[in-house]
């Protein structure tokens, strides 16, 4: 167990590693600098902040510079905000965290009832109606929910703010907007992984014994039911988070992927690559995290990912 | 089903499409499809023959009007004939020659007299009412703002902002093409007729732009790179698939490790970051959502070639000497093919959301052509939401409905084509 966790988690650095070599090569290669935006520097105050930021040197020399630093912890300066990289991450990182794991909150405590409703009478109305809803919200993204939501509950009724951060209640919407898609792709999953289950012979020994058709939902079908649900919450964060950058433009949420797409435009090659490795490092975690509680679970599946 | 067609086994993608016919929701979303995809397809002739109005051209006088409203196509405009009585009415000063002037007035008094329902050339709030260009306010309020001498109509005067069909800017420049001897009036031999208005269907954009016309072209962009992308994925997905599946192995362990991995990356930002800078190419960016799609289909294909490589009639296709192109592509493919397809059609959609993704950041096709992630970003700022909220809700709608007809298509054939997968 300790061996496979190590194993991954070196793997995981490797993985990192190439995205971020990845991304800094993007960058690089890309027209513009960050310094050309603006204004029309003179040459030699433009020479001197290349200096500053070591732009001036060898690519492969910019890399190591870089990579070295990242070693000692140091994310690089933000060259358009002019502070550290790092303390613009950490401000912007709650507001991200906080919508996200609302919305996956939101998914699971909405979504694997519902499935569970659906599960419980299948192929009747309660089982249809359930369905077409979820996959009416499965298709439906997240920026045409945000400005639905913020035209009926912001503007129409006037019961919160269209967007910004001042308190907890600016972040109901944007948690919703990023959450109803999971909330409907759960509640799949948790149907179909039910309706599997309870035609196993277990299942149907559980019924025999004479146990209540509760026990029998919530002991017998539910654990094995949910583990396809398990196994999604993983990608599922991931997908959060990404689709956080969208819904922090409609809600004008100051986190991380408001940062980053202004970042990318504006060439801040630091700012770009720490966003990149915030939400490189989470995503990994995420889904050790996930795989962890998942070989817990079922004892079948084992970290290396091979089936004991 | 009549006994005697019963001599001969029913095909099984025969049984197919008889099991996708009863499922209704999924026929609807068939047809629905289809309807968008020619539209979509027929897009120029759309624009010529349907909506009048063109993708680019914009009306800077007729900004911001909801659905219904109408206005002069710049051109594909409709003559009406010059003999016409109109025409011979739009000549105010009966020299025998139309200005520009002359022009936008008569198209004003025929708009007026287009919504004046009881015809005393004045218009009340219950003709505003029925006016589809009263949207953007309640009748009662345009009456009260508009009304200055306070009679409870609007004459000619104070409605001409509402009925300003062809402002006199239009009107000048369109004069000037039919104006060969530049004398600035259009005389007998140069008058080509009236123009006829043409409707705005879903209303206008910030720059006077057609919806309707943008909706449809927004289809052929975000349809086409919904498609290619999942091509690519396709390709993709085969090729990695097969190749793990067939060789199995070490070979096998270590692919499907890198998908593992590769499951764990932040795939969106790559693609932003791909965006920002290499500018907004449209093959740039379904490679690029393309080569982000594919995990999940060498998934799905390796699965399959590698339950299917040691049946029976594989191992006699291989014991005859067939090739191991020939087997993968003549004995397996088709064997694979449904849930591959099932697949495949739950990826465009997939692919489709990210295109408007992107689209909605301002990395997706650029001005003056549209996609409808790009249409739905125009009309979610906060300013135009809810004074204009059709530049949001159609945009809006229509991809959903897109999206979920191909959800809803994909799902029933799973059910029919590969009803052993109990994914979502």
């Amino acid at each position: 167990m300790l061996r496979s966790l190590a194993a991954r988690l070196l793997q995981n650095l490797a993985v990192l590693f190439v995205v971020l070599s990845l991304s800094f090569l993007v960058m690089k290669l890309a027209p513009g600098s960050p310094l050309s935006k603006d204004r029309d520097l003179p040459p030699e105050i433009e020479a001197m902040l290349q200096e500053q930021y070591g732009l001036n040197k060898p690519l492969a020399e910019q890399y190591f510079d870089y990579v070295a630093r990242l070693a000692h912890g140091d994310l690089g300066p933000s060259i358009k905000q002019e502070a550290p990289v790092a303390d613009i991450l950490l401000a912007a990182l709650p507001y991200s965290l906080i919508t996200g794991l609302q919305a996956m909150a939101f998914a699971i405590l909405v979504g694997i009832p519902l499935g569970i409703l659906a599960a419980m009478r299948p192929r009747t109305f309660w089982d249809h109606a359930t369905m077409a809803i979820s996959t009416l919200a499965i298709s439906v993204p997240n920026f045409v929910l945000g400005p639905i939501l913020i035209l009926v509950f912001a503007l129409g009724l006037g019961w919160t703010r269209t967007g910004g951060w001042a308190g907890w209640s600016d972040s109901i919407l944007p948690s919703i907007s990023l959450g109803c898609f999971y909330m409907a792709y759960v509640s799949r999953l948790a149907r179909s992984g039910m309706l599997e289950v309870s035609k196993l012979d277990h299942v149907r020994t559980a019924r025999a014994k004479g146990a209540s058709e509760t026990r029998v939902v919530l002991v017998h079908i539910l654990r094995a039911g949910l583990l396809p649900v398990v196994s999604f919450l993983g990608p599922a964060f991931a997908a959060v988070l990404t689709g956080s950058v969208v819904v922090e433009r409609v809600f004008n949420v100051p986190g991380i992927g408001t940062f980053f797409v202004d970042a990318a435009f504006n060439r801040d090659y630091f700012l770009v690559l720490g966003a990149i490795l915030v939400y490189s490092v989470l995503l990994v975690m995420l889904n050790l995290a996930v795989d962890l509680v998942y070989s817990v679970i079922d004892p079948r599946i084992t970290l290396d990912g091979k089936q004991a | 089903m009549s006994g005697s067609a019963q001599s001969q086994p029913e095909s099984p993608s025969a049984r197919a499409w008889r099991g996708f016919k009863k499922n209704r929701l999924a026929m609807i979303s068939l047809v629905f499809l289809i309807v968008v995809s020619l539209l979509a397809i027929m897009q120029p002739l759309v624009e010529r023959y349907l909506t009048r109005f063109t993708v680019v051209e914009n009306h800077p006088c007729h900004r911001y009007l909801p659905p219904g409203a109408r206005g002069i196509p710049r051109d594909n405009f409709l003559l009406a004939p010059v003999a016409d009585e109109a025409s011979a009415r739009a000549d105010l000063n009966h020299d025998g020659a139309w200005t520009a002037l002359e022009l936008s007035e008569a198209l004003a008094h025929e708009e007026l007299a287009m919504l004046d329902a009881d015809g005393d050339s004045a218009l009340n709030a219950a003709e505003l009412d029925a006016a589809p260009r009263a949207l953007t306010a309640p009748a009662a309020a345009v009456l009260k703002t508009l009304d200055k001498d306070g009679s409870g109509t609007l004459n000619f005067v104070e409605a001409r902002i509402f009925i300003d069909l062809f402002p006199v800017g239009e009107a000048t420049a369109w004069t000037r093409r039919f104006d060969t001897d530049a004398d600035g009036k259009l005389s007998a031999s140069e008058f080509p007729g009236l123009p006829r208005p043409a409707t705005f269907w879903a209303g206008t954009d910030s720059l006077g732009r057609d919806l309707t016309v943008r909706l449809v072209y927004g289809a052929r962009v975000s349809l086409m790179v919904g498609l290619l992308a999942t091509l690519v994925s396709l390709v993709i997905g085969l090729i990695w698939g097969a190749v793990a599946g067939w060789n199995g192995g070490r070979i096998d362990a270590l692919m499907m490790r890198i998908v593992d991995v590769l499951y764990g990356l932040p795939f969106m930002f790559l693609v932003i970051l791909l965006m920002v800078v290499f500018g907004r190419d449209i093959r740039l960016l379904y490679i690029a959502i393309g080569a982000m799609s594919w995990l999940t289909m060498a998934r799905i294909v390796r699965g399959q070639v590698l339950a299917l490589r040691n049946l029976d009639y594989v191992q006699a296709a291989r014991a005859v000497g067939a090739s191991t192109t020939s087997i993968l592509f003549k004995h397996l493919l088709p064997n694979a093919l449904g849930p591959i397809l099932v697949y495949a059609t739950l990826t465009v959609p997939e692919t489709m959301l990210t295109e408007s993704f992107l689209s909605f950041l301002g990395l997706g096709v650029q001005a003056p052509y549209t996609s409808w992630g790009a249409l739905a970003n125009d009309g979610a700022r906060a300013g135009i939401m809810l004074t204009y909220p059709w530049l949001l809700l159609f945009p809006g709608t229509i991809l959903t409905l897109t999206l979920f007809a191909l959800n809803v298509v994909g799902e029933a054939l799973r059910d029919v084509l590969d009803p052993r997968s109990q994914n979502g």
